[in-house]
């Protein structure tokens, strides 16, 4: 922890990201337009350029970029804390039983995480949003199907690899009983890998749920979604840039800073790389 | 105890094979280090790694540096080589003096020119020295082409000379082969003919030995002496193992925790040792007798983050002085080529002078 | 293992993997309430119209039946008739991948160039300012999503600095012009084949934004993989012994340490090919670039079942196959490697 905190880049990534969710959460204090950043139409000024009144221009139903953006706050880090807790409640005790309990049980789960992660997941999102309906929850539910054999995988790792050890052994062969060992030893093993692996993958389940929102799948309108908005602002982007560019650059920030802090927390866990 | 001017005839040195060309101080020296004195800068503070370590070697020569892991032998050899680097490496003094140029004061484009073609050096691990996805041919060619303006060919052909050199047949499934697909000892082999291919006067050897079996090591200490005697290759050996200083050198220097603590030819140090480390060394070795306990010296190797005053082995040394905790001992010559660092022979030499 | 013993066993996993999609696809679509009958004849159907279609497309048959056959039809090669422009799937998937594979070869081209070059820059010259600027590049190169970059650069380099083209794959008076003869469906090798070099142009110059792109993200990450092994590379003793032989340090990363450091390079250039298609779907999206992504999203718009299905079992096949092809490359380079 202390690494990490040295790691200048990290330190800015953690900034930017508790920026992000301060911003999502005070954003009916901090919108100019709230009523806008919620949906509202204004028809009257519409593809307005940034000025002092609409400091980020307004879009094609005369909404406030500026707002809509700080709404759009609440959406990315949601998403993605939501379908990664999904994910580890999926892949956490599946992979924790084939680890623990190896043979047929093992097999069977390690071969169904092989298709999945024989082939790109967030097409497979793509396809089931699809068919489900288009929505944010179904977004989420989607990319959780997709995206939990990775974490299945890492924590049947380390279960085999702790459970094999010589003080798990000897705690299993002197009576303890399983659900103690799994509890005392084998899930603070996982622990810390895990949340790394969490804070690698931020990012890319981010650009994934907006993603599917900038393909028409994630968020509906007119929910204010940075994927959407950029979706939405594409028709007018010679004439009107503002309207999607300034989304895509409020996303470009917040993956950046999941991946600074992703790399200052490997570097900061791995003991081999020593600055 | 032998100690006066009357020098061991060379052809009683243990493990000099015959070989006898006259009394060995008068040729030149190849290589002087001086008071070579080298700091690494780590997470935990400074390491003083190398405390002002000076010997020489003359030429047509092997000189065996022995000591316990971690005592600097490997990083001495570096420093000649000049591979060591990075900003956590400092140098704060001294000088290593190579046919008469110090190597410190070269660039890294002057040590480039120079390591393969007059400094050569092998490591512990023929394995991991050898770059497993190239074949032995092109890693050989290349280090040849580097060093002459030799055509693919004709490099070609002194590859194939220089590992017969070694003893390894001048076939083509060697040249042509990648390191996993040859045996320890031919692996270590190919890494001398890849030294040697350049006529390299001086070879530096870490360990060469270790990492290959008995009968293997016993080929590859015969192979070095071949090497001194028909390729006149003068030999920096650096080794942990006193049974192979002994077989294979003309001289040995000992040393402790970054320090030369004896130095002399090779029956004076290691049968007369005269420093109380070399002795506790000597003790350590298995006799040979079932009922023999193996010894131990007592103490651990010192923490060179923080070493101890004065002598560096005084904490762990039965023959102690005061003066020890305090000053560092100067080399005294005890014999003809024989020069031992410690205040308690100072103080009982009989007719010891100040090198 | 032999290679063929093992070629074998990875097809059988692609075999694996697309039964699995097959199946996936297959009940969650039953399982939704949507008509597809009710799509194929389209808005204003009457109810015996719907009633004709459902018999036409086998809805009236219990589910396991229908599976069965739905199973036996993509074995077949039947793969369904796509609901909004009715012809079969396969055939339309054949006449939109060529595109979107050009964009993705184009575009991996790139970034295995540019990501190779840099993170080897970034190695050979550690802590200088050359290597914080690759670094940085790759960061942004990383966190920019591909859709977002392709608007990025439509807003620089169409509006603020009208450079290139907005949309399309080719200017239309060119198309009209000089009509590229279809070999392989990838206009740009056709056009090369056919000495065809008005159109050739045409097409590059309208394939430059949507290329980077798509090659953003994947030379982004094969920077990052480049200077890493290549720095753990030039730490091996291997290297000091390149080095105590009197080798410098940039012709040993030039000369060996690069064919060292190219195993985990292509395996990461495999790795990022997945996100490549999926990059290019979006940009494609972007640009107008009538390949497979366009056409999976039409699907997805007008619900067309077939389509996404055939879509995505196809693209899945793509990458698996191209994963098989970097791990048999990688065995070819590397003796040492065994495959299992």
């Amino acid at each position: 922890m202390r690494l990490l905190f040295s790691d200048r880049l990290a330190c800015v990534g953690v900034a930017l990201i508790v920026v992000v969710l301060m911003v999502g959460l005070l954003a009916p204090y901090l919108a100019p337009y709230p009523e806008q950043g919620r949906g509202q139409s204004n028809l009257t000024e519409r593809f307005e350029a940034p000025n002092g009144q609409h400091l980020l221009g307004t879009d094609n139903y005369g909404r406030d970029v500026l707002s809509r953006i700080i709404y759009g706050a609440r959406i990315p880090l949601v998403m993605g804390g939501a379908v990664l807790i999904g994910c580890l409640g999926v892949g956490v005790p599946l992979g924790g039983v084939a680890g623990y309990y190896g043979g047929r049980v093992d097999e069977a789960i390690m071969r169904v995480t092989d298709v999945f992660l024989a082939f790109p997941s967030v097409l497979l999102a793509i396809a089931l949003v699809a068919f489900i309906g288009p929505s944010l929850k179904n977004t989420a539910i989607a990319l959780i199907i997709c995206w939990w054999p990775w974490y299945a995988r890492l924590v049947r790792g380390i279960t085999v690899s702790t459970r094999t050890r010589q003080y798990v052994e000897s705690a299993r062969v002197s009576g303890v009983s399983n659900l103690t060992v799994v509890r005392r030893h084998i899930l603070p093993a996982t622990i810390g890998p895990v949340v790394v692996s969490a804070s690698l993958d931020l990012g890319a389940v981010i650009i994934s749920a907006a993603a599917l929102s900038f393909i028409g799948l994630g968020a509906q309108p007119p929910t204010a979604e940075w994927g959407l908005m950029m979706n939405e602002g594409r028709p007018y982007i010679l004439d009107a840039w503002w309207i999607a560019t300034f989304p895509a650059l409020a996303m470009f920030v917040l993956v950046l800073s999941t991946n600074l802090l992703g790399d200052g927390l490997r570097d900061a866990l791995d003991p081999r790389s020593i600055r | 105890m032998k100690s006066g001017g009357d020098a061991v005839s060379p052809s009683r040195r243990i493990g000099a094979g015959g070989w006898g060309s006259g009394n060995s101080h008068d040729r030149e020296e190849l290589l002087v280090l001086h008071d070579v004195r080298l700091d690494f800068e780590s997470l935990r503070g400074t390491v003083y790694a190398l405390n002002g370590v000076s010997f020489s070697l003359r030429a047509r020569e092997v000189l065996s540096l022995v000591g316990e892991s971690g005592c600097g032998k490997s990083v001495t050899a570096l420093t000649i080589m000049g591979l060591l680097q990075g900003p956590q490496v400092r140098i704060r003094g001294g000088e290593i003096l190579f046919q008469g140029e110090d190597l410190l004061k070269k660039t890294e484009h002057e040590m480039v020119q120079l390591r393969g073609k007059s400094l050569a050096m092998v490591f512990q691990d023929p394995q991991s020295s050898l770059n497993p996805v190239f074949t032995i041919e092109k890693q050989m060619v290349a280090v040849v082409r580097a060093h002459t303006s030799l055509s693919k060919a004709a490099a070609r052909e002194t590859v194939e000379e220089s590992l017969s050199v070694v003893g390894l047949p001048a076939s083509r499934s060697i040249m042509t082969a990648y390191p996993h697909e040859l045996s320890g000892g031919m692996r270590q082999r190919v890494c001398m003919g890849m030294a040697l291919a350049c006529d390299a006067p001086l070879l530096i050897a870490d360990e060469p030995t270790t990492a290959l079996d008995v009968t293997i090591q016993a080929q590859m200490l015969r192979l070095l002496r071949r090497l001194r005697d028909e390729k006149r290759v003068s030999q920096l050996l650096i080794t942990h193992n006193m049974g192979v200083a002994a077989q294979a050198s003309d001289r040995v220097a000992v040393m402790y925790a970054g320090d030369i603590v004896e130095v002399g030819a090779a029956e004076d140090v290691l049968v007369r040792g005269r420093h109380p480390y070399t002795n506790a060394l000597r003790a350590c070795l298995p006799t040979g007798s079932t009922a023999a306990h193996l010894k131990t010296i007592p103490g651990g190797v010192p923490d060179l983050l923080a070493p101890p005053t004065g002598c560096r082995f005084h904490p762990r040394c039965h023959l102690a002085l005061d003066e020890c905790a305090t000053s560092k001992p100067p080399m005294l010559r005890v014999g003809n080529d024989h020069s031992v660092a410690c205040h308690a022979v100072a103080a009982g030499g009989q007719e010891m002078r100040r090198v | 293992m032999s290679v063929s013993t093992y070629v074998a066993r990875r097809l059988l996993l692609l075999f694996l993997v697309l039964f699995g999609i097959a199946t996936i696809t297959f009940f969650v679509a039953r399982v939704i309430p949507s008509d597809p009958a009710a799509t194929y004849v389209g808005g204003l159907a009457r109810k015996d119209q719907i009633e004709t279609a459902r018999e036409k497309l086998g809805l009236n048959e219990p589910l396991p039946v229908q599976f069965g056959i739905y199973l036996r039809d993509l074995l077949t090669g039947d793969w369904g008739t796509s609901l909004v422009s009715k012809r079969p799937v396969l055939e339309d998937i054949a006449h939109f991948l060529p595109v979107s594979f050009q964009l993705v070869f184009l575009a991996m081209a790139v970034a295995s160039v540019v990501g190779f070059i840099l993170g080897a820059l970034s190695a050979a010259k550690k802590g200088s300012v050359i290597d914080h600027g690759s670094r940085l590049a790759a960061v942004v190169g990383v966190s920019l999503p591909a859709f977002v970059i392709a608007l990025l650069l439509q807003v620089l380099f169409c509006h603020v600095v009208p450079l290139f083209p907005i949309a399309g794959k080719i200017q239309v008076a060119v198309a009209d012009q000089y009509p590229i003869r279809t070999i392989t469906g990838m206009d740009l090798l056709d056009a090369l084949l056919t000495a065809n070099w008005s159109a050739f142009a045409s097409v590059l110059y309208y394939a430059v934004l949507p290329v980077l792109a798509v090659a953003a993200y994947p030379a982004g990450v094969i920077q990052r993989m480049t200077r890493a092994t290549l720095t753990e590379t030039l730490e091996l003793e291997y290297v000091r012994m390149h080095r105590a032989m009197g080798l410098s340090r940039s012709s040993i990363v030039s000369r060996f340490a690069m064919k060292n450091a190219l195993g985990p390079v292509i395996t990461t250039i495999g790795t990022t090919f997945a996100a490549a298609l999926v990059g290019a779907f979006l940009v494609e999206i972007v640009f107008s670039y009538p390949g497979i992504g366009s056409y999976l999203v039409s699907g997805i718009m007008a619900m067309d079942y077939p389509v996404i299905v055939g879509t995505t079992l196809v693209v899945s096949a793509i990458y698996v196959c191209v994963n098989l092809l970097v791990d048999l490359c990688i065995a070819w380079l590397d003796h040492r490697v065994i495959l299992q």
